[in-house]
């Protein structure tokens, strides 16, 4: 189905065109005619980044780390710190939380002092890492303001990137692989780069229709998108790209498994778990995926935190788990780390059911982690002046532990100055 | 297939549809072939015939709509109507170079309004947009100026106004970005209890005392902060050339895009004459194909292609780009848009709908007439002709396969 047979030149030779054809050929290399002002040269080709030129360009430190993966699972809307790691033995959680804390019944103890939702069983047989006290310098309570910040790495808002963190990234480990990085939640600017081969998806499933050869109009629609050419860079960079999908949608037809629905992590994981299913097949599909960006969930639990959060909760738990069960399966259990980010937590204290915008949270850490707790407890009898958690561990440095520690990347080439790794990894 | 080995199908309409897929969010197939029987110059003086774009103003956005996504609705539906034209396409413009974002935006009649102003104004005099957008809701609410304070004045807008509305970077020191928040200061912009929207300006608020900004001691306020940078022959360089680069697809040099912006300044930074002026020049009449096709305007030429109407926003925010909902405050990257996972959302939005329940030909020639494509590649033409051979293939599996092909062929992503 893939048509694999080189474009013999990009620029061929044109005989006998007319003007706008032959324009169409010349690219960039423009006769200065008289009157008319001076054109710069043109752009290099675009296949593949995003494109942002004036960030840092991130340096891997001496000493491989082999294909390490980096998984962002993104909770959207604001994730309760408070509801994934609760502070049961803390009297003044339940002070703050009358009809929203975690009943010390229900509680799944990690230690004497916190405890999971029974939402996360299946979770709780893993190792977990937990880094408590996450959030932004300075932060404010605008979900947009926010959002932008973590998909910048900058946790201060000063730093003037325009990049993404994990775009940094994925330029910073390019080894010109195929798909150094992609989301599996449609277009997003976390991966926002210069350099590296990445892609946006809704789903493996988007390939569908290269997949197909069985329709005949599927099977003629494919063939035709990579027969696509061109006369210059643009026109044969679309080929290109339509060769690019279906050489992806080849070695995922060849390499994946069938999804089944019956498993918990598709029927119960929501949209987590088929972008995380996505993800899987495509690691599994050796085209050098180390970047994967999912999101999923409606944080954002003005009204009817518990239920809203106990969904997401469960979805969290049957994807994730269901994720790192097919990696194990795969056995590549010591290379793939999944890591929570979200652009704020909770208030702490309630309205009438809900929970409004709040600043520190609780991130999650999953995959080849010590089973423990890191980063520093905000303290609940010393709020900030909204009555939200205040910041122990600046987002920046979290981000600074999953380049440096994980990845491999010096923490100081893509982040702000200041962000150190925490040593947890 | 008779008569397609070359291919220049037919540089008449090739040339006509060049002009209206930079002038026009949309190229329609009847307005080329109207077109394609003027000259270049006439062509371009019929797009800028001021009869033409009074009757494109003539329209508004809804005055109370239910949310953004009403106003941004009936944008789409101006950007894709047969009388779309450099109106809407200069609103286009100006949406990514004064961007707002409808997230940050608390009542959708203030998108409304500045959408109202940038299609009103988007061919009038640079000082009026400027002030119009920079004051309006909107903008005041996307940049955080509502509220501001001169005690404890937000930066944002100041800084925004400067590095990417007007003078660049480079032109202002942090000084000059703590002087104009202060002088922006003093806006509200809020909502009664009947939720009517006001924007107000209180004293009590703003900043009244000399301040030093760009090395000039006065009483600066917001109209005189606006109108200082407006008059910065730096701002006059950047933005004459980002219009340049709009429309010829190609940025000028540093010496062009400050001859330009002289040029624009004696003329007294009206801006339609200014798009008449890169319109006219040789550079753009040679500049067909150098630009991509962004997701918007592409969603835009393929709905009025085929003749669909309808489609949900979902469809259009699949393809990665969508009116008021940009990546940040600095708009959309420009021509950064042919990269596989964008290719893929376009080749999807082809089974969105089914192109053999709409009426279209079947025919490999009358598919690119319909997509105005006049110039082509042999392999482009050779794909769409190739899918009647396939095998078990049925009429309705034709249609629908080559039609899908046209839209996500090299040259219909291309502007």
């Amino acid at each position: 189905m893939t048509t694999t047979s080189p474009i013999v030149s990009r620029r061929r030779v044109l005989g006998g065109l007319g003007a706008a054809a032959a324009a169409l050929a010349v690219g960039g290399r423009f006769r200065s005619t008289s009157g008319a002002l001076r054109l710069a040269p043109a752009a290099a080709p675009l296949l593949g980044a995003t494109g942002v030129a004036t960030d840092p360009v991130g340096r891997l430190l001496p000493g491989s780390i082999g294909d390490r993966v980096l998984v962002i699972v993104d909770c959207r809307g604001g994730n309760d710190g408070l509801s994934l790691l609760a502070p049961v033995a803390d009297g003044r959680y339940h002070d703050l939380r009358p009809t929203l804390a975690l009943a010390e019944g229900d509680a799944l103890w990690l230690d004497d002092e916190v405890a999971l939702d029974p939402a996360l069983g299946r979770l709780r047989q893993r190792n977990l890492l937990f880094v408590e006290g996450v959030g932004p310098i300075d932060g404010d309570l605008s979900h947009f303001a926010m959002t932008e910040r973590w998909e910048r790495g900058d946790a201060a808002g000063t730093a003037g990137f325009r990049s993404g963190f994990l775009g940094r990234l994925t330029d910073a480990i390019d080894d010109g692989g195929p798909l150094v990085g992609v989301s599996m939640a449609g277009p997003s600017h976390h991966l926002t780069n210069t350099r590296a081969s990445t892609l946006a998806l809704a789903g493996t499933d988007d390939l569908w229709f290269l997949q197909e050869p069985d329709w005949p109009a599927a099977a003629a629609f494919a063939r035709g998108l990579s027969a696509f050419d061109g006369q210059d860079d643009l026109a044969a960079s679309v080929g290109e790209g339509y060769r690019r999908l279906a050489d992806l949608a080849a070695r995922l037809t060849n390499d994946a498994t069938e999804p089944d629905w019956e498993m918990p992590m598709l029927s119960e994981g929501g949209e987590l778990g088929a972008q995380l299913f996505g993800a899987a097949t495509l690691l599994s599909a050796g085209v050098g995926t180390r970047i994967v960006y999912t999101s999923f969930g409606d944080f954002d639990t003005h009204q009817g935190h518990q239920w809203k959060q106990q969904s997401n909760l469960s979805q969290l738990d049957a994807a994730l788990d269901g994720f790192l069960a097919m990696i194990d399966a795969a056995g590549a259990s010591d290379r793939v780390l999944v890591a929570t980010i979200s652009e704020f937590g909770r208030r702490v204290g309630e309205n009438d059911g809900g929970l409004d915008h709040g600043s520190a949270s609780t991130m999650l850490l999953a995959g080849p982690v010590e089973d423990r707790r890191a980063g520093e407890r905000p303290d609940l009898g010393s709020l900030d002046d909204d009555g939200n958690l205040v910041t122990t561990v600046p987002f920046d440095r979290y981000l600074a532990t999953l380049a440096e520690e994980w990845l491999g990347v010096e923490a100081a080439s893509v982040l702000p100055e200041g962000a150190s790794p925490l040593g947890v990894l | 297939m008779p008569a397609m080995s070359a291919l220049e199908r037919d540089p008449r309409r090739a040339t006509a549809a060049h002009v209206l897929h930079r002038t026009a969010m949309t190229t329609h197939a009847d307005r080329v072939a109207e077109l394609a029987d003027r000259s270049t110059a006439d062509a371009i003086a019929a797009i800028l015939d001021p009869g033409v774009l009074d009757q494109q103003r003539s329209q508004a956005p809804p005055e109370s709509p239910d949310d953004s996504d009403e106003v941004v609705r009936w944008w789409l539906a101006r950007m894709t109507a047969p009388d779309t034209g450099l109106v809407d396409r200069m609103a286009w413009f100006w949406h990514g170079h004064l961007t707002t974002s409808a997230d940050k935006v608390d009542a959708p009649v203030l998108v409304a309004q500045q959408l109202d102003v940038l299609r009103r104004e988007g061919l009038g005099n640079l000082r009026t947009l400027m002030h119009s957008v920079v004051t309006g809701g909107a903008m005041l609410q996307y940049l955080d100026a509502s509220w501001s304070e001169a005690s404890r004045p937000n930066e944002n807008l100041a800084r925004e106004l400067m590095e990417l509305f007007t003078i660049g970077r480079g032109n202002y020191s942090e000084d000059d970005v703590r002087a104009a928040a202060r002088a922006l200061a003093g806006w509200v912009v809020e909502k009664d209890e009947d939720e009517n929207v006001s924007v107000t300006w209180h004293r009590d608020r703003a900043f009244i005392a000399p301040l030093v900004f760009l090395g000039e001691q006065a009483d600066w306020d917001t109209d005189r902060v606006i109108a200082r940078l407006c008059d910065d022959p730096a701002a006059h360089a950047r933005i004459a050339g980002r219009l340049w680069s709009f429309l010829v697809r190609r940025p000028l040099t540093d010496d062009g895009a400050a001859e330009l912006g002289r040029w624009w300044n004696d003329h007294d930074l009206e801006i339609l004459p200014l798009v008449e002026r890169i319109l006219s020049d040789p550079a753009f009449a040679q500049s067909a194909g150098f630009g991509t096709r962004s997701p918007v305007e592409w969603w835009c030429n393929a709905v009025s292609t085929v003749g669909l109407t309808e489609t949900d926003s979902w469809a259009i925010h699949q393809l990665g780009q969508y009116p008021y909902a940009p990546p940040n405050v600095a708009g959309w990257p420009p021509d950064r848009w042919l990269t596989p996972g964008s290719l893929l959302g376009r080749a999807r939005f082809g089974y969105t709908f089914e192109p053999a329940e709409l009426d279209l030909p079947s025919d490999t020639d009358a598919i690119l007439d319909r997509c105005s494509l006049f110039v082509v590649d042999h392999s482009t033409v050779d794909a769409i002709e190739a899918v009647a051979a396939t095998p078990d293939i049925d009429d309705y599996g034709i249609i629908g396969a080559r039609w899908r092909l046209a839209l996500c062929a090299p040259e219909y992503q291309l502007s």
